[in-house]
C-alpha cells in the first residue's frame, strides 16, 4: 500500500529559501535601485533646467513686465529696453534661411543614399555625412568668420557680420542632421512597396517620387522640424558669423543677433548679478527653450499623426 | 595612347595601399611647402641655409646646397619637385592595364622617392640649427613631413610589386531591384525584374529617360555637396592655420595682445580640454550606461519610467547653451532654492565638467539603450533558462555583446562635449587663462573657449591663430569619430546574429 503524499513534506532543495538566496535577492533589488537613481539623474537635469529658467524669469518679469518683453521691438539691455522680437525676427531669419538651403540638399541626399547610391559609393558619403555632423560649432564659426564672410564682402558688398554668413554655415551644419533623420524613414519603407511598382513598370526615379518618398513623408518632416529646432539652438556659429547687434527689419546682408547668440554675448560681459540685464539672460534661456521644446513635440506628432501604417 | 592605362583597373588591396601611399607622398612633399608659405620677413633656416620665404618661393626645400655652404635653390626646388613627380608617375603606372607590367615597373619611383626623402632627413638631420625654438620647431616639423614621405613611398614599393590575383570580369549583373526583391514579391517579379533594366535606356519614352537622368544627376550633384563642405572647411582652415601649428604653438600659453602673437600658443587650453574630457568621461560615462540599462532591461511601462524616457528625450534636444545656463545657475553662482543651498563653486573645471557631463547624458543614455536593444532576445532567454539573475544575465551576457555599440557611443559623446563651446562661455569665466590648471577646482580655459576668444579679435593675426587652434580641435574630434566609425563598421561586420 502506496502511503499518502504529505501535505507538509517540505519544498524541494531548489524552491527552498537559503540565506544566500534571500541575500541575492537583497543584492538584485538594490542593483535596480542603483540603476533607477541613474536613470533619474536626466530627469532631475530637466526639472532643474525648468526650474532655473522659471525662478530666475520670474525675477526679470517683476522687473520688466511680459507683455513689453514678447511686444517690444526694440532690444538694448543697457538701457533697459527688453523687448524681444528682434532677436525672435533674427533667430527665425537664419534658421528659415538655413532651412531653406539645407532642406532640399539634405532630402536629395537622404534619397539617393537610400535609393541610388551603390554600396561603395553610400561607403564613402556615410562616412563623410557623420564626420561632418561631428565638427564643432565653432570650427563652422571660424570657416564663418575667415572664409565665407569675406566671400560675401565682396560679391554682395555685405557687413562683416552679417545674417547671410550664418545662413550659410548653419545650413551645413544642419544637412548631415536632416539627412541622417530622413534617411532613415526612407529606408523605413518596405521594399515590397518598391517592388510592386517597380513591376509595374515604373522606373527608379517615378518609384522613388511616388511611393517612397509619400510613404515616408512623415519621417521627412520630422527630419526637418528636428534639423529647424536644432538650428534654432545652435550658438556658437551664429554669434560669430551673424555679429551681435540686433536688427528690426529683413537685410540679411546686415548684422542681426539671435536668442542663443545673445545668451553667449551676455553671459561674457560683466553683468551685474541682480540687475534686469542678468535676469534677461534667464528670460531669453527661457523662450529658447520653450520653442525647441515646442519644435521638438511637433516632430513627435507628426510622426505619429502622418504615419503610414504597413 | 590612353587605351594603355584601363579605367576601373581590377583593384587589389596592396594597390590600393600603394595608391594611398603615393598620395601621402605628395602631402609629406607639401608639408614642408605649406610651412614655407609663412610670410616670414625674417629668414629662417632649412637645413643649414637661410631661406628667406614668402616671396622666395621654394615648393620643396629639401637641402641642397653649393660646395660653400650656401643654399643651392633650384637644385633644392629640382630635388623636391622630382619627389613629387615620381609620386605622381608611381599612381600613374598603378593604373596600368597589364598586371606583370604595373608589378614590376611600380616599385621603381617609389623606391627612388624613398632613397631621396632619406638623404634629405638624414641631411637635415646633420644641420638641425641651435636656434630660436620656433625655428627648431619648423625643421623638425618639415623632418616629419620628409619621414612621412619616405615611410609611405617604402609602403607603396611593397603594395606596387604585388602581383595581382585576377579577378573575372564583371559578368552582366542582373538589376539591383533583382536583388531587393522581397520573398513576398518575388513571384510576380521574375519576369519583370529583367526587362526593368532593360526598359531604362531602350524603350522608356524619351521624356521619361530624359526625366530618369536629371533626377539621378540632380540628386548625385546634391549629395556631393556633403562632400564638397567638408573639403571646403577642412581645407581652408588648414591653410590658414596650418603654418602656425607647431611644436611652440602646443607648448605656449595663450597671448592676446598684437605684440605676444608669435609666442602665442594653446598649452593653457589644451591642458583645461584634457581635464574636462577626463571629468566628463569619469561622471557621464557610468551614469549614463547604468541609467541605459535601467531604461532597456529594467524599465516596465509605468507612469514612473514613461515620464523618465520623455525627459531624456526631451533633454537631447535642448540647445547645449541651455546647459550653461543650467550650469551657472546651479554649479558656478551660489544656489538657494529654498530647500537646498549650495555655496556654488566658482568658474572651475569641475564646473564645467558637471555642465558638459549633464550635457552628454542623454546622448551617452540613448547610445547605450540602442546597443542593449540590438542585442537579441534568445540570449538573455537562454541565460534566464539557465537559472541566472537579472543582474546576471545583464553584466554577464547582454552587456559584453553590447560593449562595442557602447563604446561607440560613448566616443562620440565626448568628442562633442570636448568641442562644445556655448556652456563653457557661461560657465567657464576667465576667458585668457594663463597657466597650466593645476587641478579641478582651478580656473581654467578650454580649446574651444580660447578659439572663441580669439576670433572675436578683429586683426587677421588672431583669426589665424583660432583657424590653428580650431584645426589642433579638430584632429582630436576628428581622430575620435574615425575610431568610433571604425570601431562601429568592424564589429558590424564581425556580429552576425
Amino acid at each position: 500500500m502506496v502511503a499518502p503524499v504529505s501535505e507538509a513534506r517540505p519544498p524541494p532543495a531548489y524552491a527552498r529559501r537559503s540565506a544566500w538566496t534571500s541575500l541575492a535577492r537583497l543584492w538584485e533589488r538594490g542593483i535596480e535601485r542603483v540603476l533607477l537613481l541613474a536613470a533619474s539623474v536626466a530627469a532631475i537635469a530637466t526639472a532643474a533646467i525648468i526650474v532655473v529658467l522659471l525662478q530666475n524669469s520670474w525675477e526679470f518679469f517683476r522687473q520688466v513686465p511680459l507683455g513689453d518683453f514678447l511686444t517690444g521691438t526694440d532690444w538694448s539691455p543697457d538701457r533697459g529696453k527688453f523687448g524681444v522680437l528682434p532677436l525672435v525676427l533674427g533667430t527665425l531669419m537664419v534658421t528659415v534661411g538655413a532651412g531653406i538651403i539645407a532642406l532640399p540638399l539634405g532630402i536629395a541626399t537622404a534619397i539617393y543614399l537610400s535609393e541610388f547610391a551603390h554600396p561603395r559609393v553610400r561607403g564613402v558619403l556615410k562616412p563623410a555625412l557623420e564626420l561632418l555632423a561631428g565638427i564643432p560649432s565653432i570650427a563652422f564659426g571660424i570657416f564663418a568668420v575667415i572664409v565665407v564672410s569675406p566671400l560675401l564682402q565682396a560679391w554682395f558688398g555685405a557687413n562683416v557680420y552679417n545674417a547671410m554668413n550664418a545662413v550659410i554655415v548653419l545650413s551645413f551644419m544642419v544637412l548631415p542632421i536632416i539627412t541622417s533623420l530622413a534617411e532613415d524613414a526612407l529606408r523605413a519603407v518596405p521594399q515590397d512597396l518598391r517592388a510592386g511598382a517597380l513591376a509595374l513598370g515604373a522606373t527608379k526615379w517615378e518609384v522613388t517620387k511616388q511611393v517612397v518618398v509619400p510613404a515616408a513623408l512623415s519621417g521627412i518632416m520630422a527630419a526637418a522640424l528636428l534639423g529647424f529646432s536644432r538650428a534654432i539652438g545652435e550658438t556658437m556659429a551664429v554669434a560669430l558669423a551673424a555679429g551681435l547687434r540686433p536688427q528690426w527689419g529683413i537685410d540679411f546682408f546686415e548684422s542681426v543677433l539671435t536668442m542663443t547668440a545673445f545668451i553667449a554675448q551676455r553671459a561674457q560681459g560683466d553683468t551685474a548679478q541682480h540687475g534686469p540685464a542678468y535676469y534677461s539672460l534667464f528670460a531669453v534661456g527661457l523662450l529658447l527653450f520653450v520653442n525647441t521644446f515646442a519644435v521638438n513635440i511637433a516632430a513627435q506628432w507628426v510622426l505619429r499623426r502622418y504615419r503610414e501604417e504597413y | 595612347m590612353l587605351g594603355a592605362f584601363s579605367r576601373r583597373p581590377d583593384w587589389s588591396r596592396p594597390q590600393i595601399v600603394a595608391l594611398g601611399a603615393a598620395l601621402l607622398v605628395l602631402v609629406g612633399a607639401i608639408t614642408p611647402w605649406a610651412d614655407l608659405y609663412t610670410l616670414d620677413a625674417e629668414p629662417f633656416v632649412v637645413a643649414g641655409h637661410e631661406v628667406y620665404s614668402g616671396f622666395d618661393f621654394v615648393p620643396l626645400p629639401y637641402g641642397v646646397k653649393h660646395a660653400d655652404g650656401r643654399p643651392n635653390v633650384p637644385l633644392a626646388d629640382s630635388a623636391g619637385l622630382l619627389v613629387a613627380a615620381l609620386a605622381l608617375v608611381g599612381a600613374a603606372i598603378l593604373f596600368l592595364r597589364r598586371p606583370m607590367l604595373r608589378a614590376r615597373l611600380a616599385p621603381i619611383p617609389f623606391a627612388l622617392v624613398a632613397a631621396i626623402s632619406l638623404y634629405h632627413v638624414a641631411n637635415i638631420r646633420a644641420n638641425l640649427a641651435v636656434g630660436p625654438d620656433c625655428v627648431y620647431a619648423r625643421q623638425v616639423q618639415i623632418q616629419w613631413g620628409l619621414y612621412l614621405a619616405a615611410a609611405a613611398s617604402l609602403v607603396a614599393t611593397w603594395g606596387a610589386s604585388r602581383r595581382l590575383r585576377g579577378r573575372p570580369a564583371p559578368s552582366a549583373q542582373p538589376d539591383e531591384v533583382a536583388g531587393t526583391v522581397s520573398a513576398r514579391a518575388a513571384p510576380f517579379l521574375v519576369s519583370a525584374a529583367p526587362a526593368a533594366s532593360h526598359i531604362e535606356l531602350t524603350s522608356l519614352a524619351p521624356r521619361r529617360r530624359l526625366e530618369e537622368r536629371l533626377a539621378k544627376a540632380g540628386l548625385l550633384v546634391s549629395a556631393s555637396m556633403a562632400l564638397i563642405v567638408l573639403a571646403w572647411l577642412i581645407g581652408r582652415l588648414a591653410m590658414a592655420g596650418l603654418p602656425h601649428v607647431d611644436t611652440a604653438f602646443l607648448e605656449c600659453n595663450p597671448a592676446f595682445s598684437r605684440r605676444a602673437v608669435d609666442e602665442a600658443g594653446i598649452r593653457s587650453a589644451l591642458h583645461g580640454s584634457w581635464w574636462l574630457a577626463i571629468l566628463v568621461l569619469a561622471m557621464a560615462l557610468p551614469v549614463g550606461i547604468l541609467a541605459g540599462i535601467y531604461m532597456n532591461e529594467y524599465a516596465k511601462p509605468t507612469r514612473l519610467n514613461r515620464l523618465l524616457r520623455l525627459t531624456i528625450a526631451n533633454l537631447a534636444g535642448v540647445p547645449s547653451v541651455v546647459f550653461g545656463i543650467l550650469g551657472l545657475a546651479i554649479f558656478v553662482r551660489p544656489l538657494d532654492l529654498g530647500f537646498i543651498e549650495t555655496g556654488g563653486l566658482g568658474f572651475v573645471i569641475l564646473a564645467g565638467a558637471l555642465t558638459l557631463s549633464v550635457l552628454s547624458l542623454p546622448v551617452i543614455i540613448v547610445a547605450t539603450e540602442e546597443a542593449l536593444r540590438a542585442v537579441p532576445r534568445a540570449i538573455r532567454e537562454a541565460a534566464y533558462g539557465l537559472g541566472a539573475t537579472k543582474w546576471q544575465v545583464t553584466k554577464d551576457h547582454v552587456l559584453p555583446n553590447a560593449i562595442p555599440g557602447i563604446a561607440t557611443g560613448s566616443i562620440l559623446a565626448l568628442a562633442r562635449a570636448v568641442g562644445e563651446t556655448a556652456p563653457l562661455i557661461l560657465v567657464g569665466g576667465a576667458a585668457a587663462a594663463y597657466f597650466v590648471p593645476s587641478g579641478p577646482l582651478d580656473h581654467y580655459s578650454a580649446l574651444p573657449l580660447l578659439t572663441y576668444n580669439w576670433a572675436k579679435l578683429s586683426q587677421a593675426e588672431f583669426r589665424e591663430l583660432a583657424a590653428a587652434a580650431t584645426l589642433v580641435l579638430l584632429a582630436f574630434i576628428v581622430a575620435m569619430n574615425l575610431v568610433a566609425i571604425l570601431l562601429r563598421n568592424h564589429f558590424q561586420k564581425k556580429l552576425r546574429w
